[in-house]
């Protein structure tokens, strides 16, 4: 539990960093250059931004700010970055909602499904599927699932979360969601279902699991009190660990369907180098990664009474 | 006595290696995978010389002509041979993929050892920031490295590397504690070996084994992270073809219908890592004897 507080502090270091990084002169971009402004002037507006402030006690300002809401403007629009940053999110989280209910369902159900019937042919068609998941690049999954359903079969749309002047309609929003979905479980889904699935193995070779079995409890007392809890520690952990992995993932999928959330306005703001947006895009992202860290070892906590002492520490 | 305890424990991890030899291509999925690699790297590191360049420049008359006798993979937006450039590309993103992995596998062997050997507060600071940087998106940090300041090989190779050394320190680490407890340690340090002759004559040849799995599936991972990192314009110069570079204005091939440009470069990509995924695989299989039986 204790462990987040460095995690957090090396995290706010880290976004703090991308400023003091950042090309250019934060003073004389102000008003377009150096040579606009005399010598006294810049000494003045640095002196106004906190600029000649020890580094720590910049950082510290700064921390200070994003605590109390204020989290500065975007260099590109000069809009609020906070409102920006949280309207991205929340477009963003149905995005990660819908892909994250698609592969638990899928892992769960193709890992069980895999699991009690291994070395059968739908086994090996699983695990070669799984196999091949993991070594595809999300971007081009997207491309060619875009190529196929949107250029070729004229099915689904391509580009952005709803079709123009047509805002409101759920169905026309579900269409819009089923590409970049599929693409994010169709790239992630492949280890957890292999995780399930050698999971689901060990639980039915263990010895507590046959005794019950032997005991002759009723077989969905047997699959959701024995089987499901066990089987699925490992897969929940790995999910923990693997937020980091899936943020990027999310970001570039977003990129590639032009899905208007937190990835797409990251990337944006990289290549235009809108630094203060970076800064609290990383900062935000890194929060919510420690914080599902924390939730899913407090859920395996939770699943697995054995792992409940080691949690005193 | 050393004498006697070095010849014991000299090569474990090599012997364990070679041992290994045989099984390995036994495994058939990992041979299918060695000789799937092997191919595209021999055509990727000697293709471009055989075929010449001749077919790489620029032609107005042939851009996006579909795959024919005459372009077996068709041309892309400039009218070059799609062929060649996924073989020139190869080339790019197989050895930056390789040497950030190797440079990765240093720096997380020096920062493992590190903290494997030393006792104490210093372990718990090296473990601690570890952990942290781990549970962090780093990938953010990678975009905004890339983004910001010019974009060389180099500095695509050193972001990647910086990027990916994290899980063979932990594995290092933890092979140290391991290994740190054995009886032939103790004997050597009983024996006054120093702490460079300890690193290199017993904890590394030890965690070979585990090492060059890692090191194997580090090498996709670093080949997908940098094709992801070119397609955003992000990776290695625009100027040097890489598998991502390739699929770099993929979007607009896709809705001009160009299906080749986008479905081959992705392919190789594809193909690779897969096969290296299996050579990973098949290592873990024939070297862990735990997980021997499952083949």
């Amino acid at each position: 539990m204790l462990g987040i507080i460095p995690q957090l502090m090396l995290l706010s270091i880290l976004a703090f960093l991308i400023m003091k990084v950042a090309p250019g002169d934060p003073v004389a971009s102000l008003v377009g250059g150096r040579e606009f402004m005399t010598e006294a002037d810049y000494q003045r507006v640095s002196r106004n931004l906190g600029l000649d402030r020890p580094v720590l006690v910049q950082y510290g300002i700064w921390f200070e700010n994003i605590l109390n809401g204020d989290w500065g403007r975007s260099i590109a629009d000069g809009r609020e970055i906070r409102g920006i940053v949280l309207e991205g999110l929340r477009v963003t989280l149905v995005l990660v909602g819908f892909s994250w209910l698609t592969i638990t369902l899928l892992a769960i159900g193709a890992g069980y499904w895999a699991g009690t019937r291994a070395h059968s042919w739908p086994d090996y068609v699983i695990s070669t599927l799984a196999l091949v998941s993991f070594a595809t690049p999300a971007f081009w999954l997207g491309l060619i699932l875009i190529l196929i359903f949107s250029v070729r079969l004229e099915w689904l749309p391509s580009a952005g979360q709803s079709t123009l002047g047509r805002e409101g309609g759920l169905a026309d929003q579900a269409a819009h969601l089923v590409l970049p979905v599929m693409t994010i479980v169709l790239t992630h889904v492949g280890p957890c279902i292999r995780l399930v699935r050698g999971s689901v193995r060990d639980v039915l070779s263990a010895d507590f699991f046959r005794a019950a079995r032997a005991r002759g409890l009723a077989r969905t007392t047997l699959i959701l009190r024995y089987l499901l809890p066990n089987a699925l520690t490992p897969f929940i952990t790995w999910a923990g660990f693997s937020f980091p992995l899936l943020v990027g993932g999310i970001f570039i999928v977003e990129w590639v369907f032009g899905w208007p959330g937190i990835g797409r306005l990251f990337l944006q703001a990289a290549i235009s180098r809108n630094y203060p947006l970076l800064m609290a895009v990383v900062l935000v992202t890194g929060v919510l990664v420690i914080i599902g860290n924390l939730v899913a070892d407090l859920l395996v906590a939770w699943l697995n009474p054995k792992l409940r002492r080691g949690h005193g520490r | 006595m050393e004498d006697d305890v070095r010849m014991v424990v000299r090569l474990p991890g090599v012997i364990q290696l070679i041992r290994a030899m045989p099984l390995f291509f036994r495994h058939r999925l990992a041979r299918a995978g060695f000789w799937v690699l092997a191919v595209i790297a021999v055509l990727s590191l000697f293709g471009p010389l055989w075929f010449g360049n001749d077919a790489l420049t620029p032609d107005a008359s042939r851009i996006y002509s579909p795959p024919s006798a005459g372009h077996l993979l068709g041309t892309d937006q400039l009218g070059r041979d799609l062929f060649l450039r996924i073989l020139e590309g190869g080339r790019v993103s197989l050895l930056t993929g390789l040497a950030a992995t190797l440079l990765a596998t240093f720096f997380g062997c020096l920062y493992g050892i590190a903290s494997g050997m030393a006792r104490g507060w210093l372990d718990r600071i090296l473990m601690g920031f570890l952990d942290a940087l781990i549970s962090i998106p780093v990938i953010l940090l990678v975009i905004v490295s890339q983004a910001f300041g010019e974009s060389s090989l180099l500095k695509v190779t050193l972001v990647i590397a910086l990027a990916s050394w994290m899980g063979t320190a932990r594995m290092m680490r933890t092979e140290c504690r391991t290994l740190m407890e054995a009886d032939f340690i103790k004997a050597a340090i009983a024996g006054g070996a120093s702490s460079i002759r300890l690193v290199f004559r017993h904890l590394l040849p030890n965690a070979l084994a585990p090492l060059v799995v890692v090191v194997t599936v580090g090498v996709g991972q670093a080949i997908l992270l940098e094709s992801t990192l070119s397609f955003l314009n992000l990776g290695v110069p625009a100027t040097v073809a890489s598998w991502g570079n390739l699929l770099g204005n993929g979007m607009s091939s896709v809705l001009s219908g160009a299906w080749w440009v986008v479905l081959f470069p992705g392919l190789s990509i594809v193909l690779t890592v897969l096969a290296i995924n299996l050579i990973g695989d098949g290592l873990r299989d024939t070297i862990d004897p735990k997980h021997r039986s499952q083949y």
